[in-house]
């Protein structure tokens, strides 16, 4: 099922009558004891405050040695990786066990974003904050070590675009373009390879750090070129 | 009548939401609690509330949709209820469809529900959704995620 098609189905609510309830709320008296986000006293939050510091420390330990390589060198053997298959995209790929892949399934104001993000380094990859009135499906990518690879396979649905004829496969990581208006850090460099698969317009959305091994830029162009349709 | 005039312009502002934006609270509420009643009695209070804070209330839309879903939550753990059970002698009355698609929203957690309803069917922002729950916008898009996905399971079309 599609966002479209969820979406779709959520509308069906909009066929419940609803009630006329403004002249009960001008005449209602509110509850004084309603459940709103109530400040709780200081001596209450003593215990929360002292876990949350536990938890602050444990957590940027964490994230330090997450951040760091994994350590291990993934397989350039095809045969023994993971499949992912992402259905809404009609499309499949392989991955090394070893890296990590994030699923993408998100709403950016009136677009839809499905995919995955694979990476050689365990990392929660967020959009950067717009404020309330804008999104983008760019990837934050800054404050990542200087070896990171990361590849966003994606789709993001908008309006308008016609049908795509299919790119010949397989795909081929060097015949990618710059990107711009990514967020990275200075120096860094994000690719961007458009592809048509089944009639959609997909695109893979890639950052080599500039100290990312020759092996891992291997197992990126593995990756990309493993994409391949599934049936609809 | 001067001292009084940004309270009306205020409770002027609130009318106007109810008008453009309560029907669509309501049903959100109605999907998210699984009773029409508690759904109404959410509302009504949510823009009671809103009413007696007059013009401390910047903007008065985004605040009673928040409200309202907390006072909802509330509402929901006073009565102890578990939302495992839909609530059947209130959404038997509701067309097939429609009773069908909320006995399935009621199974997956309240905290994906809130954000399925918010998000997906009110297209509430983020951020909003974000408040109403509690959490931070990136574990509202794990909730949606995942709530989106139980939610085709239990309708049986997840072919994935």
């Amino acid at each position: 099922m599609t966002m479209a098609e969820h979406r779709s189905r959520l509308r069906i609510l909009d066929e419940l009558d609803a009630p006329m309830l403004w002249t009960e709320i001008e005449a209602r008296q509110p509850r004084a004891a309603t459940v709103l986000a109530r400040p709780t006293p200081w001596r209450h939050r003593a215990p929360t405050i002292v876990v949350a510091v536990a938890v602050a420390v444990a957590g940027t330990l964490f994230a330090v040695r997450a951040l760091a390589p994994t350590g291990r060198v993934a397989s350039l053997d095809t045969s023994t990786w993971s499949t992912r298959e992402i259905v809404e995209m009609r499309l499949a790929f392989s991955y090394p066990s070893e890296w990590h892949l994030q699923p993408v399934d998100e709403r950016l104001g009136r677009a839809e974003m499905i995919g995955s993000v694979v990476s050689n380094i365990d990392h929660r990859f967020l959009h950067p904050d717009l404020g309330p009135n804008s999104s983008t499906s760019a990837w934050d990518l800054r404050g990542l070590p200087d070896d990171a690879v990361v590849l966003s396979i994606e789709h993001v649905e908008a309006i308008g675009l016609p049908p795509r004829g299919d790119t010949d496969r397989p795909l081929d990581l060097d015949r990618a373009q710059r990107s711009v208006g990514q967020y990275v850090d200075p120096g860094w460099v994000g690719r961007w390879l458009p592809f048509g698969l089944a009639g959609m317009h997909d695109s893979v959305f890639f950052l080599f750090g500039p100290e990312a091994t020759e092996h891992d830029r291997e197992v990126a162009r593995r990756i990309v070129a493993s994409i391949r349709p599934i049936p609809g | 009548v001067v001292q009084d005039a940004p309270v009306t312009e205020a409770k002027r502002a609130l009318e106007r939401v109810y008008v453009e934006q309560g029907a669509k609270l309501w049903r959100a509420l109605v999907a998210y609690t699984g009773d029409p009643d508690l759904a109404s009695d959410s509302l009504a209070e949510s823009f009671a509330q809103a009413l007696a804070r007059g013009t401390a209330i910047r903007e008065p839309g985004s605040w009673v949709w928040t409200a309202a879903f907390r006072i909802a939550t509330g509402q929901l753990k006073e009565r102890g209820r578990t939302l495992s059970s839909p609530a059947p002698e209130r959404t038997t009355h509701l067309p097939e469809p429609i009773a069908d698609l909320i006995a399935a929203l009621v199974q997956i957690s309240p905290k994906q529900r809130m954000a399925v309803v918010l998000h997906d069917y009110a297209d509430r922002p983020t951020d909003e959704v974000a408040r109403a729950i509690g959490a931070s916008r990136a574990t509202v898009h794990v909730h949606l995620s995942k709530g989106r996905r139980r939610l085709r399971q239990l309708l049986g079309d997840d072919d994935g």
